[in-house]
Order: structure tokens, then sequence, then C-alpha cells
């Protein structure tokens, strides 16, 4: 499994019910590569990244992060490789009672980072991201925009090998899209290893990107 | 920020962002340990009294008019290399009636033209062997002896007394036992509370990378706290009431600095299990 970030080899799994999500997905994503995975609402995006994560066990095959077995069962080998995955949207959200910098902070004490730098870093994402005025506003009072240029800072902050983007056109106007899309196109082109989930594609371009649709179980 | 510093300020903020549910915390678990307390200086003070009026038994062995004094010797001396036995005193047949004079106040044998009286012997113990059993035993043992007739000692009253003694200290025992049970399901059920309302937080960092200890330390120092606290406060509680509170006939007696050290650690430590099994589900 070496050489990719993301390995799902014939994963199937099934909904509520029985009802068949994947069949025989197959995805492999390489380093500081950028797969842009669209479908149409219930086509399994949330699931695949759920997947990834180790929020969800396949019903059949494997899925292989950095090389390592995901098992959902295994608490700290988890923690491990989330700890290297930065997330937007989807399950991953800001904590909203607590502060810009404070939601910052954490990936930064997750992954050990001295606390000498922490302070310097979190004031350069912040200026990175146009987000130095809104440091100590608490979370839940950001517009959505704001958010979620705040999670692909703390996607970032402490140099997460990979991150999962999902739907980050979500509920944000067109001003604040193009904005966002330009930060994703950024961080894309800086080398950053992304997996971006939308059910949009048209409004989301990414040039050089690897662009797969869900249809029917499996990516094509 | 470090990781043990960021710990210890999320133990810190569970607690400060909910004073409310914190002091009802602390006081349920408070009134508990307090009942434990009292119950203790109670069982503390009852075996203190035990001992007491149990340091004052003695045997007194009724001996044959028959046998002459150089037999008494041999049997004081027999007796004496029996175990428990702290000291004899010979009672002369004039020594028992001066006895009952002093009891009574007039001589009841004026008319006799010889003291009709038992010589005897009384036999006091070593504390250590004062209990029911050891007593019966030594009886058998005495009643057996050539020159022995009668042995007296209030054996339907000790045994009274130890089952009593015994009775208190079991109601000591499960009163424990349901305590730290309560005290156990107590914290778990303050700390699921509490891990609920920090709910967002536990599911993110969660997806953030953070390990189950790092997830549990915060809510395990909670239940800690929550218990230490509680148990100190008994023992304040219990310490300043002692002296507010003084009983004419009965000394309270409390328990040495050790064992109190040992109520606090246990109860710190019936507060980690809480603590950990309250948190256990959101890992």
């Amino acid at each position: 499994m070496s050489g990719s970030i993301i390995e799902l080899v014939d994963v199937a799994l099934s909904g509520h019910g029985g009802k068949k999500i994947f069949a025989h997905l197959n995805f492999s994503l390489p380093e500081s590569e950028t797969a842009v995975i669209s479908g149409p609402t219930g086509a399994g995006k949330t699931q695949m990244v759920k997947l990834i994560i180790g929020n969800l066990s396949p019903d059949a095959g494997s899925v292989f992060i950095f090389g390592k077995f995901v098992k959902v069962n295994k608490p700290w080998q988890l923690a491990g490789i989330r700890k290297k995955i930065g997330g937007v949207g989807g399950a991953f959200r800001l904590i909203s009672y607590q502060t810009v910098y404070e939601n910052l902070l954490y990936p930064m004490i997750l992954n050990k980072k001295a606390v000498s730098f922490q302070k310097n870093r979190i004031e350069q994402i912040l200026s990175r991201f146009d987000l130095i005025g809104r440091r100590n506003e608490m979370a839940g009072n950001l517009s959505q925009g704001e958010k979620i240029e705040t999670m692909l800072a703390r996607a970032i902050i402490a140099d997460q090998p990979l991150l999962l983007i999902d739907e980050p056109l979500a509920g944000v106007d067109d001003k604040m899209a193009e904005r966002i899309k330009r930060l994703l196109v950024r961080l894309s082109t800086a080398g950053h290893s992304m997996v971006i989930l939308t059910s949009n594609p048209d409004r989301l371009g990414i040039p050089g990107s690897i662009n797969l649709r869900l249809e029917n179980g499996g990516l094509v | 920020m470090n990781r043990f510093r960021f710990i210890l300020r999320k133990f810190i903020g569970n607690i400060v962002s909910r004073p409310m549910a914190a002091l009802g915390s602390l006081l349920s678990l408070f009134l508990l340990f307090l009942l434990f307390d009292l119950v203790w200086i109670t069982s503390m003070t009852v075996n203190n009294y035990y001992d007491k009026i149990i340091s004052e038994i003695d045997i007194e062995v009724f001996l044959d008019d028959a046998i002459p004094d150089s037999t008494i010797t041999i049997i004081k001396d027999v007796i004496g290399s029996l175990d428990g036995i702290e000291s004899i005193d010979f009672i002369s047949r004039d020594d028992a009636r001066r006895k009952l004079n002093d009891m009574i106040g007039v001589d009841l044998l004026e008319g006799f033209e010889n003291n009709p009286l038992p010589r005897s012997m009384i036999i006091s113990f070593e504390p250590d062997y004062l209990n029911s059993d050891n007593l019966n035993t030594l009886n058998r043992d005495l009643q057996r002896m050539a020159g022995v007739t009668d042995i007296y000692y209030p054996s339907r009253w000790l045994v009274k007394a130890e089952y009593t003694k015994l009775i208190v200290s079991e109601i000591l025992i499960l009163l424990g036992i349901v305590i730290a049970v309560a005290v156990i399901l107590n914290t778990i059920h303050f700390i699921v509370l509490s891990a609920r309302t920090r709910a967002e937080e536990l599911v993110q960092l969660r997806l953030l990378g953070a390990g189950p200890a790092f997830l549990a330390v915060p809510y395990i120092f909670e239940g800690v706290f929550y218990a230490l606290a509680a148990s100190l406060g008994g023992l304040v509680v219990i310490l300043y009431g002692v002296d507010l509170f003084s009983f004419r006939n009965i000394d309270i007696i409390l328990p040495p600095t050790v064992e109190w050290f040992y109520f606090c650690l246990a109860g710190s430590l019936i507060g980690l299990i809480g603590g950990y099994l309250g948190i256990r589900r959101e890992l």
C-alpha cells in the first residue's frame, strides 16, 4: 500500500435497512494529489469520509490510511490516524462554544507541537486565512463561510498530511464560495493531499485534481 | 499549551463552567461520606466502650474447703502458667468476709462460729485475651483441676456484648459497601452529565485524534476531585462537630489520622472508578 495515502480496496457497505451504499468501491489517493469526488445527495460521500476516518466499518473489503489497515474498534490506532487528518465539513465541525483560537489550538496540542511554536503558528494561519480579527470570536458566532475557513485553517495548522473536505461550498454565497475555492486551489497547489467531496462539482473546479463520481455503489 | 496543562484546564473548566451542578454533586457525595463517618465513629466509640467494660471482667475461682494452703499455691502456679493471665489474687476467707461487709455494710456472719465463705482466686486477663471463646476454654481447663469447686464469670453478658460489637461492625461494613456503590453510581451520573454537556467537544476531539486517555483524564480527575473533596468535607465537619457536642459519659473516639488518610485515599479511588466508568462510554 505504499505511495498511497488512502487506499480503499473492494469496499462494500450497507446502510440502514440493508440498503447497499457501496458494492465494490476502490479508491486510491497518491501523496500530494487532490481528488474531487462528486455525487448526488445520498450517493455515499459522507459514508466514504466516515470509512476513511474509522467511524464506519465496511461490510467487506479493506481501508488503508497512511499504509495502516483501519480498525474501527482500535481507538488508539484511530487516534494516531486521525491526528494526521485535517477535516472540514460533514462530521468535522468547530466547537461552537469555544473561540477560533481555541479551536485552532487542538490539533497543535494533539500533534504535540512545541508550546513556543503554537502561538506563532496560530497567528500565522489566522493572517493567512484573513481571520485575525476573529481570533477571539466564539466559533458559533461565525458565518458559514468563516466556519469553513476556520476549519480549513484547523485542517492544516499542524501540518496534517491529509485533508478531508466534505461539501466545502454548502450554505455559502457565491462570493464566499469563490474565496473558499481560491483557498482550496492554493492548498492543492501547495502539495496538500486532499479529498474533496461535493454534490456540485461544477461550482468547484480544482485544476490538476483527480475527478471522480460516486455512482451505483462505486467510483467512476 | 502542553497536553498536561490542557487536561488540567479542561478538568477545572468542567467544574467551573457548571458551578451549581458541581456544588450539587459535591453535596450529595459529602452527605454520603458524612453518613459513613458517623457510623464509623459510632462503631469506634462502641468498640472503645466495649473494650473498657470488658477489661474489667475477671474470673473468680472458688476452692475446695478441704485442700491445704500448699495445694492452693500449686493451683495458683498452674493457673499462672496458662496463656493470657495477667494477675491472680488469692482471697482468703477473712478477705471474703471483709469484702462482703464492705458491700453490704453489716457483718452478716456475726452469728457464725466459723467463717463459711470459701477461699477463692480472682484471675485478671491481658486485654487481648478477653473474649468468650478464650474464657470458655479457660473455664473448662479450670473445672478439670482438683481443688476447684466453682467458677464464676459473666459469660452470658460477654456473649451479648460480643454480639453487639459484631453487629455494629457488620453494619459498618455493609454501610461502607452501600456507600461505596452509591458514591460510584453518583460519580458515574455526574460524569455522564458533565460529558453530555461537552458532547460536541468530545466528538470533535475524537475526530481530531484525541486518544481515550486524553479524553478521559479530565473527567477522571473530576470524579477524584468530587470524591476527595466530599470525603475531606465529611472529615472537617466531624472534627468540628465533635468539638461542639460533648457527651458526659461517653468519650467519642475518632479514628487515628492514618485511618482518615486511608479513608480519603479510598474515597479518591472510588471517585476515580466512578469517573472512569462515567466517561468510558464516551471514549
